[in-house]
């Protein structure tokens, strides 16, 4: 208790704590039961999920092998996994000069991937720098702050090519690095990692593995498409699903929006609130004084919007038409680094997020949801 | 363990195994309860041993359907009792989170308002998804530190506090619209 508490307060706080002993019984069973502590620990455990990005020789590839089931929620994992991405695409290029950005490829399908991390490829070369400061840019931003001005890899975001009617759209990137490694074939991967040491990683088109262990990715005998679409056999079909497009690339499709709680979750698992802060903005034209309260309350979750959640932000949500809103923010609390944050959520369900002249892209399936 | 309705059939036998079950079942969860609002020990057991009592004379003719619920509000209500009585004077209560709560009223409503209070509470608990329900019941029914319910729950104590932060300004905007409380000055 503060010392600076008023007697007022102490009594008001006082008051609404005695009257939560009027709290109906069920509420007080569900608070006690540990079978539902249960369950809410272990979504909670999974949905701190990081994620990094490996790039791994094709040839090391393999068959993959059943594996046995886990108790990961797919949903969870996928959603998390995208926004665990996103947080490391701003964390990434927030911190890795912004700049070096090349804001030309943001119209190419080739975008290079958010979720760069790690480049095994680039250690495996002996190129000790590159692989140094490709593992500095691991999802911990706090981690990344204390090396800003390093040289990391770093992309975008894109879908303006809308696949499978418009779902949520991760693309992972096709990397250029067969430049640099000369004529090696690499096809990338993705880790994701939850903080109770569970991880996977998806090995370019056919393989995933957990804790080294692989798991099985298989194409669905029903497939519509003439491209190669991948499950895996931890994720539902409708969660997420990795589709071939050739010559080494794929994309990682996670058909959900994000919610704000799960955006609370990246927010701190990347310690986001104590680096970034909002200093003034403006929404559909009209400034605004954003305190850092607002841009965690608020805005955070606008960012990562749950068409349900929304409804309770509707009083910052416009009926129709398109929403933007540019932020001007500023990182850590030692070394102001201040950058323009640009966000627009179309009513077409696309939402832009645009950091100094760079895009990320993505598609949301539920357009009508978000503003009707 | 007995289960509950066991418990209950216990208390109207009017048999002494009532209070010993019920301390083997629900001693635990009553003095964590105690200890953290009336902040000792000693204090804590009394109000303990006095909620069995209440807990005797009360059952029968009332059959509670919720026994955990039930127990859980006479040792919670005793035990505010208590701490209000020892603290009378010098106020105290650093470990329960009044100042959080403060955040929600500027005013205390009078008492004839309690049941419209009650009511809003319980409609903005049926609001919210079931893990904020939990989490919220957690710390202001409870009165459980952050870092303990974070523990419990799997989610990070920073995460919470955004999280508990939030679910204070949507009771708060609850509170105003349902006209009990004003909305909240400078002050």
């Amino acid at each position: 208790m503060s010392e600076r508490m008023s007697d007022k307060a102490f009594e008001n706080g006082e008051y609404l704590f005695s009257m939560m002993s009027f709290a109906k019984d069920e509420y007080i069973e569900e608070m006690l039961s540990d079978a539902q502590a249960e369950e809410i620990r272990a979504a909670n455990l999974r949905s701190n999920i990081t994620v990094e990005r490996t790039d791994t020789d094709a040839d090391t590839e393999k068959t993959p092998e059943v594996s046995k089931p886990t108790r990961y929620n797919p949903k969870r994992i996928a959603l998390t996994a995208c926004a665990a991405a996103f947080a490391v695409v701003i964390g990434i290029n927030i911190f890795s000069g912004i700049g070096r950005m090349n804001t030309d490829s943001a119209t190419t399908k080739k975008a290079e991937s958010p979720v760069t991390a790690v480049d095994n490829g680039a250690m495996a070369k002996g190129e000790a720098e590159e692989a140094r400061e490709a593992e500095d840019a691991a999802p911990d931003t706090a981690a990344a702050a204390d090396n800003k001005g390093d040289e990391k890899k770093s992309g975008e975001v894109y879908g303006e090519e809308t696949l499978e009617g418009g779902d949520m759209m991760m693309l992972p990137e096709t990397d250029d690095d067969d430049t640099t490694n000369g004529d090696t074939k690499r096809a990338a991967s993705v880790l994701l990692k939850a903080d109770n040491g569970m991880t996977y990683r998806i090995l370019g088109k056919a393989a995933a593995s957990h804790k080294g262990e692989k798991v099985t990715v298989y194409k669905p005998a029903n497939a519509q498409t003439e491209q190669d679409i991948y499950r895996f056999d931890d994720f539902e079909p409708d969660t997420l699903t990795m589709l071939d497009i050739g010559s080494g690339e794929y994309r990682l499709l996670i058909k959900s929006v994000l919610s704000p709680s799960t955006a609370d979750d990246l927010y701190s698992g990347f310690k986001f609130d104590e680096l970034l802060h909002c200093e003034s903005g403006e929404s559909n034209g009209t400034a605004l004084v954003i305190t850092e309260e607002e841009f965690r309350d608020t805005y955070m979750p606008v960012m990562f919007a749950n068409p349900e959640e929304m409804l309770l932000t509707d009083e910052y949500t416009p009926q129709s038409g398109d929403y933007s809103m540019i932020m001007h923010c500023w990182l850590g609390t030692e070394e102001e680094k201040y950058f323009d944050l640009d966000l627009t959520l179309y009513r077409s369900s696309r939402l832009v997020i645009e950091i100094e002249g760079t895009k990320y892209t993505f598609e949301a399936q539920v357009p009508s949801a978000i503003f009707d | 363990m007995l289960e509950d309705s066991a418990l209950i059939a216990l208390y109207f036998e009017r048999s002494q195994q009532a209070i010993s079950e019920t301390d083997l079942k629900y001693g635990a969860m009553c003095r964590t309860i105690s200890v953290r609002i009336v902040g000792d020990r000693r204090d804590a057991e009394e109000c303990v041993s006095d909620t069995y009592l209440k807990v005797w004379n009360t059952i029968p003719p009332e059959r509670p359907n919720s026994f955990s619920a039930f127990i859980s509000r006479i040792v919670r209500n005793l035990s505010l009792d208590c701490y209000r009585r020892k603290n009378a004077q010098k106020r105290q209560g650093e470990d329960l989170p009044f100042e959080e709560l403060s955040e929600c009223i500027a005013e205390r409503p009078d008492d004839q308002r309690n049941e419209a209070v009650a009511e809003v509470l319980n409609e903005f608990l049926s609001e919210l998804p079931k893990e904020q329900r939990i989490y919220f019941m957690r710390r202001y029914y409870m009165g459980e530190p952050l870092s303990d319910i974070a523990e419990r729950y799997g989610i990070s104590a920073n995460s919470l506090g955004v999280t508990m932060h939030r679910l204070r300004k949507k009771f708060a905007k609850k509170l105003i619209a349902s006209g009990i409380v004003s909305e909240r000055g400078e002050d």
